[in-house]
């Protein structure tokens, strides 16, 4: 009894609870729906790995009473038997648009410098922290529909435009408006997509990325404003909601790394909306220690019945599309925190069925449940409502016919906050078996049906005779009719089945104008019995995954190759670049990636007692070994976006944040002998961005390319391109226009320069206690890398052409306290190399380009040997992906025009940009203690004849021709192979996609992109 | 006489036939031939795949008329007025600039001195011939590194228009041109956009799948050009038309230019259909259509060697290795420069002949592919493309080695026997501020 008591009050209890919340007037008399719903004989997930079996789920209104495998339910209550159905917590979307109205820009015919967006709002318009999701969605039913088919309950939704987003709600996916709203404030939404705005800042993924660092120096500068001076309502909002989770979608495997940099500038952890191939960096997708939200979307299939067409598709797209439902077992494999979004998904159906290939693959079916209900409830603080079945929480469930995603599931219903939704209407009658059927007691048949209990298929098999015609037979409820044709008579039956297991059919027929009964009687039941664990143990038969490259494309190495002990080069032509010039027959070691010894005949077993037989020894006989070449002047490597060209001055932005590791390029220049290269801004304006000095580590990542403790450099500009001479007629509203205001943005730039840091200094030299009253300046990023200059720990490389230009901006720098480090292109160098060699610059020039501007008109290709007899400092350079992998023949365009003697000459390409890098203690030469950054020649490198043979970096071989071979080799069978699995998967008779194009876009100076 | 002398000895001829010349002024054309010369010792590469080593290279009247090995054979060199001796260096044919927009531009980017592309798609009619400018600041660069003739051609359209092959060297076009409307230039549809990405990306269109479309419209323009070609009075005069004719007569030679596998066998049997002398322009994926182009003895101007390959997966030195697969699959090929810079790149066509060499044929095969190969390509190998008796006196003599630019350093030059001068308004800068800086 004392259990009937304590329900009793527990009822009362309730009933309490949940009176007097109706506040909306009714039209018509008061309608309280307190009855209690129930689902009993249910398998019910209720999270956290935790099955019950044969249990009940009891919900009221729109909360979940009770949940438990022995229930005593009120007697108020509408049982639905689910006889054996699953329960299971409904799914949240956590990265959706649900809702949100179109984004509408404005667009006008010259470039839009300022925000279109009035009042008192971020100058940057795709910066809308002031942007609440809640404040803006209206429901839609059928978007609603969708995601609830799906399985989701939940949607956490906000405008997917801008960089950064604003707030996003927390909403349940019913049409009833009260109980929709979860959390008004979920996260806030930060992405590296530009989005609709036409505002010319930022145009390109370094400005975006320095557009978000910005804002968050600019706020930290606010938030210790006075109140009365916090006016600026973007600010104001990202200052309010600081608490909440940030969540940023990054573009691919390399910018969620980007992104979580940025975050570790700014001690936070984004939560980083990714592309669904973590796989390819998943150590380093790991050590960002930040969770992901992942998509599902895996390509189809490529068409490649044509090998022509086929032709066209990269081994990387293939890789792509064979490694995609392997990512969710990478991440589950590292331990990475992740939850999934249905939201790039292009259609719906595929949702379970991708779902439940990620699980075949080997990842936990509770794992992908998690991932789509308490993960994320938890991130955003809405696990107190969602996200799992108990007590308390929302009646928030879909209950389907098995297991969660496997293939013959089906979804029935979905109930968000108590109300039901029905997916697909179950049919009452099972008549799925076989049946002796007879009609008027003397007519023997075999019926048989198959196939679903919603769609049943009929067969008759005539007894005794080996004969069967198909049967047309319909259900509704438990009424129904069959009818079929024999030996040209039609029959035609009508009546019901007894009950829901429907064992016994029978009814009335007209044979020969007279009614006469039939019956049929099962003999067989399909039924499938559920006599699988519930506790869902399927361990996947866990195929082998895919192997992953790195970079994962063709010319990627299976792993990335390692440093040897030693190795020792014999016997070759020594280009030392030293006093000691071209040393015949020679030999070189190098230990532990440093180059230890050049001398002629070294003896090991000195040099490595007891370990010389370890030491590799390469016989360089009639073949020449030469330090490796460094580009002074490279575009190769860089992602999306090489000019931020939107503003006259970007200093802040930095090539060392978008540098493209897997650029094939990289691969390419090695194979030229290239092992250094600075990759560079553009030319699109006279300040540009900062340069990142990388060498060329194929394989690895971005960080790991740049040189450690390289000092700091930046791209100027000026002429044609930074005033727009070729850019269009449109392309004339940005200063300057003129080489008059090319000058004075200089002069401007540096003078704020000087004033931001003496008010640095005067605030850096305050004591202790002054400085908690005062105001810290702003740090600004575009200031701060001017002061570099100034302070000489960044140097400039400036693009120039003509005299007069290089004049001036040597002019300014000696006026303003300056050095200009190097001039690039300077194609007029030799009109003024006594000039340059008196300020200081080097030049780093082409070999014979010219005529392509107006402005390189009186180029000459003996500028180099000019400007190197007048001692100044020259190289060439090659500022195009493909000249970069030749540039030992560019060097030799030194002898022929101009004389230069052969050493002198590869010195351009080598030992002079080292030291235009300020590389050289490291770097350019084959001295004992440098890198041994080393290539071998087929022959003289000068001579068109030479053929880079092998390449290394550090001591680390990461090109060489015999293993190029094997590598083509390896591409070939690679293809072969993934172009049988996909014409497989056609001949399957799956969806396939049409191979695309696939050509990539090399960038020069003045390559400008329009982001979207 | 050594080296050093024989050096000296070459620079005071060429300072004696050469008047000053003014500081950044286009050379001056030189005069016709009058007295024979005799180039004696130089290491002659004819051109035609055969090298004599110590060569004895007569010419008068603009002509050849002896080319013989100085030891085996005993000659008569009272003949010629003027020997040069030439010991240790190398003799070349004149190389052939095909497909070039050299002489149609100046400046890439100043619209003004841009004269290779008209408006509007099928242009046979514009013809490069009266627009090639023999005051071109750019061309006398070329000559010096050997480059001595050049197909002259227009650019863009479908049909972009008739080229002509010219010297590098003259007073006007009449005087500069060797044949008059060799060819006419067709860019063969695009079959990228069959494959281009489908219009997924908001805001950005889908290219129309249209390269059927496009290959019916260049069909349906030949079957009307030719049916015009037949009509002996055309009551309406058609320019477009009357310009196509001598293709129909193979007169001219249709020049398409694609690179694709599928737009080059649809080329292929398009020429075919239409009885054309087809050369390919361009050929990145020739050799999967080797057979079908040695069947039907259709030549290629293969795309700039110096190149980047066009898919990732491609073996990294492809466009390097293009030239000698192609030759080993019984292909005639020439080398052609268009792209980027593509004027005043043209002097490193010598260069490109020298990767041939370094990737997969001898250097004598790779020279014929930017001489006699091409000279044969354009229909001008009776009078040119090989040093050979009884050819034209186009020649060059290099210090070393001309393919490769470590050695390339041409000291003279001639265009049907004339002397040309080697200076240009480069090294007239170079001079100019090297002396500033002795000042």
């Amino acid at each position: 009894m004392r259990l009937r008591t304590s329900l009793i009050l527990l009822l009362s209890f309730l009933m309490i609870a949940l009176k007097g919340q109706e506040w909306k007037p009714q039209n018509g008399v008061n309608d309280p729906r307190a009855h209690y719903t129930a689902f009993i004989n249910a398998n019910i997930y209720l999270g956290d790995g935790q099955y019950l079996s044969n249990a009940s789920l009891l919900i009221q209104k729109k909360k979940i009473i009770d949940v438990g495998e022995t229930l005593i339910l009120p007697p108020n209550t509408v049982k639905h038997d689910l006889n054996g159905k699953f329960i299971y917590p409904s799914f949240i979307e956590i990265n959706s648009d649900f809702g949100m109205p179109e984004v509408n820009v404005k667009s006008s015919n010259a470039p839009q410098l300022e925000s279109l967006k009035k009042g008192p709002y971020f100058w940057n318009e795709t910066i809308k922290a002031e942007q609440e999701a809640v404040e803006m969605y209206t429901y839609q039913e059928s978007a609603a529909e969708r995601y609830r088919k799906m399985g989701f309950g939940t949607v956490v939704t906000h405008q997917m435009d801008g960089i950064v987003r604003g707030t996003s709600a927390a909403l349940t996916l019913t049409d009833e408006e009260e109980h929709q709203l979860l959390k008004s404030h979920a996260a806030m939404h930060y992405s590296f997509y530009k989005g609709k705005s036409k505002q010319t800042n930022p145009n390109s993924l370094m400005g975006i990325i320095s557009l978000i660092r910005q804002l968050h120096y600019d706020l930290d500068w606010y938030l210790q404003q006075e109140k009365s001076d916090k006016n600026n309502l973007t600010l104001n909002a990202l200052e309010k909601h600081q608490s909440l989770p940030k969540v940023i979608d990054a573009g691919n495997t390399l910018s969620e790394l980007r992104a979580d940099l940025v975050g570790d500038e700014f001690n936070f952890q984004f939560i980083i909306k990714g592309i669904g191939q973590e796989y390819e960096r998943i150590e380093e997708i790991k050590n960002t220690e930040a969770s992901f939200i992942v998509p599902i979307n895996f390509p189809k299939p490529y068409d490649v019945s044509d090998p022509f067409d086929a032709k066209q598709l990269s081994l990387a797209t293939m890789k792509e599309w064979e490694s995609a439902d392997e990512n969710l077992v990478h991440l589950h494999k590292a331990g990475i925190s992740f939850a999934i979004t249905s939201t790039d998904l292009k259609d719906a159906k595929s949702f379970h069925e991708n779902i439940e290939r990620a699980i075949q693959k080997g990842v936990r079916r509770e794992k992908i449940i998690e991932a789509l209900t308490s993960i994320p409830a938890a991130w955003i603080g809405i696990d107190d409502q969602v996200g799992e079945l108990s007590k308390g929480q929302l009646a928030n469930f879909i209950i389907c016919t098995d297991s969660m995603f496997k293939d013959k599931n089906t979804l029935v219903s979905n109930w968000v906050a108590g109300k039901h939704y029905e997916i697909k209407a179950l049919a009452f009658t099972d008549l799925i078996g076989e049946y002796s059927l007879n009609i008027d007691k003397r007519l023997q048949f075999e019926l048989i049906v198959e196939g679903s209990p919603e769609k049943p298929k009929a067969t008759i098999n005539f007894k005794n005779e080996e004969k069967t015609v198909l049967a047309k037979i319909e259900l509704n409820n438990q009424r129904l009719s069959l009818s079929f044709t024999l030996e040209d008579v039609s029959y035609r039956l009508s009546g019901s089945a007894n009950d829901a297991s429907a064992r016994i059919l029978s009814g009335k027929t007209l044979l020969d104008n007279e009614w006469k009964d039939w019956a049929a009687i099962k003999k067989k039941t399909e039924k499938e019995v559920h006599n699988e664990a519930l506790n869902d143990t399927t361990k996947s038969q866990s195929t082998p995954l895919s192997r992953i490259r790195y970079p994962n494309k063709a010319y990627g190495w299976d792993s990335i190759p390692k440093k040897p002990m030693a190795i020792v080069f014999r016997n070759a032509t020594v280009w030392t670049n030293e006093s000691n010039g071209i040393l015949k027959e020679h030999d070189v070691v190098i230990f532990d990636g440093k180059i230890q010894m050049v001398a002629f005949k070294i003896n090991l077993d000195v040099m490595f007692p007891e370990k010389a037989t370890e030491i590799q020894e390469i016989d360089l006989k009639g073949k020449h070994l030469t330090s490796g070449i460094i580009d002074e002047h490279s575009h190769i490597a860089i992602e999306k976006g090489v000019n931020e060209s939107s503003q006259a001055v970007t200093a802040e932005v930095r090539i060392g944040d978008v540098i493209n590791a897997d650029d094939i390029n990289i691969y390419r220049q090695l194979s030229g002998g290239v092992t250094a290269a600075q990759l560079l801004h553009g030319s699109a304006n006279p300040i540009g961005g900062q340069s990142a000095l990388i060498k060329l580590r194929w394989g690895q990542t971005p960080e790991e390319m740049k040189i450690k403790e390289a000092e700091g450099f930046i791209k100027f500009a000026l002429g044609e391109n930074v005033k727009q001479s070729n850019w269009g007629d449109r392309k004339t509203v940005r200063f300057p226009q003129t080489r008059m205001g090319v000058e004075q943005v200089f002069y401007d730039a540096f003078s704020r320069a000087y004033e931001y840091r003496a008010e640095q200094k005067l605030y850096s030299v305050k004591s202790k206690k002054d400085k908690k009253t005062a105001i810290a300046p702003r740090t600004d990023l575009e200031l701060e890398a001017l002061v570099e200059i100034i302070d000489s720990q960044r140097f400039i490389t400036c693009h120039s052409y003509i005299q007069s230009e290089i004049n001036m901006l040597m002019h300014m720098a000696d006026s303003m306290g300056l050095r200009i480090n190097t001039f690039t292109h300077i194609l007029e160098g030799y009109k003024l190399a006594d000039k340059l060699k008196a300020h200081g610059a080097a030049g780093s020039t082409f070999s014979d380009w010219w005529a392509y501007k107006f402005e390189v008109n009186d180029a000459i290709p003996y500028n180099g040997a000019l400007m190197h007899r007048q001692g100044v400092l020259t190289g060439f350079n090659s500022d195009d992906a493909e000249m970069g992998r030749r540039l030992n023949q560019e060097a030799a365009k030194a002898v022929k025009y101009g004389g230069l003697s052969e050493e002198e000459a590869w010195k351009f390409v080598t030992l002079n940009p080292a030291k235009m890098l300020h590389l050289d203690n490291r770097m350019g030469s084959i001295k004992a203690g440098k890198d041994a950054d080393l290539v071998v020649w087929s022959v003289n490198p000068l001579s068109i004849y030479a053929k880079a043979e092998q390449t290394y970096i550090d001591g680390i071989k990461y090109f060489d021709q015999a293993l190029d071979k094997q590598m083509r080799n390896e591409i070939r069978s690679e293809r072969n192979r993934i172009i049988t699995l996909m014409l497989n998967e056609k001949s399957k008779g799956k969806e396939v996609q049409k191979v695309k194009d696939e050509k990539k876009k090399l960038y020069e100076c003045n390559t400008v992109e329009v982001l979207d | 006489m050594n080296a050093i002398q024989l050096r000296s000895w070459i620079s005071i001829l060429i300072g004696a036939l050469l008047p000053v010349v003014a500081w950044t002024q286009i050379p001056k054309p030189a005069q016709k031939q009058k007295q024979s010369i005799l180039i004696l010792n130089a290491t002659a590469h004819l051109g035609n795949g055969e090298v004599i080593k110590r060569a004895a290279v007569g010419f008068s009247e603009g002509k050849i008329d002896m080319v013989l090995s100085a030891i085996d054979i005993r000659m008569d060199s009272t003949k010629y007025d003027t020997i040069i001796h030439a010991e240790g260096q190398h003799l070349y044919p004149g190389f052939i600039a095909p497909n070039s927009r050299l002489g149609l531009v100046e400046i890439d980017a100043v619209r003004a001195s841009r004269d290779y592309d008209d408006v509007g798609q099928f242009n046979p009619h514009v013809r490069a011939l009266t627009a090639f400018n023999t005051e071109s600041r750019i061309t006398p660069t070329v000559r010096t590194n050997g480059v001595l003739l050049a197909q002259v051609t227009p650019k863009g359209g479908r049909i972009s228009g008739s080229s002509s092959i010219f010297y590098l060297e003259g007073w006007n076009w009449e005087d500069a041109v060797i044949k008059e409307d060799d060819g006419i230039h067709m860019n063969w549809p695009s079959y990228r956009k069959q494959l281009v990405k489908k219009a997924t990306e908001k805001g950005k269109k889908s290219p129309k799948d249209n390269y059927k479309e496009e290959t019916r419209a260049v069909n349906d323009f030949f079957l009307q050009a030719q049916a015009y070609a037949k009509d002996e009075f055309p009551l309406e005069k058609n320019l477009r038309f009357e310009a196509m004719k001598p293709l129909f007569s193979k007169e001219a030679k249709l020049f398409v230019h694609a690179n694709r596998v599928q737009e080059l066998t649809d080329a292929i049997y398009f020429a075919d259909r239409f009885n054309l002398e087809m050369v390919v322009v361009g050929g990145y994926e020739a050799p999967l259509v080797a057979d079908l182009l040695k069947d039907k003895s259709i030549p290629i101007l293969l795309r700039r060697v110096h190149s980047l390959p066009r898919y990732e997966d491609d073996d990294i030195d492809l466009p390097f290795r293009l030239a000698s697969t192609l030759h080993k699959k019984g292909i005639l090929v020439g080398l052609e420069n268009s792209g980027s810079m593509e004027a005043m790149g043209s002097r490193n066509l010598p260069f490109y002949a020298g990767t041939v060499a370094a990737y997969g044929v001898d250097v004598e095969t790779a020279l014929s592919m930017i001489s006699l190969n091409t000279a044969k390509i354009l229909g001008i190998d009776l009078l040119l493309g090989s040093v050979e008796k009884g050819k034209l006196a186009t020649l060059f003599i290099s210090e070393g080695d001309a393919l490769d630019m470590r050695t390339n350093n041409v000291v003279s030059a001639f265009v049907e026997g004339k002397q040309i001068s080697l200076d240009n308004p480069q090294k007239a800068l170079y001079r100019k501020y090297s002396d500033k800086y002795k000042q």
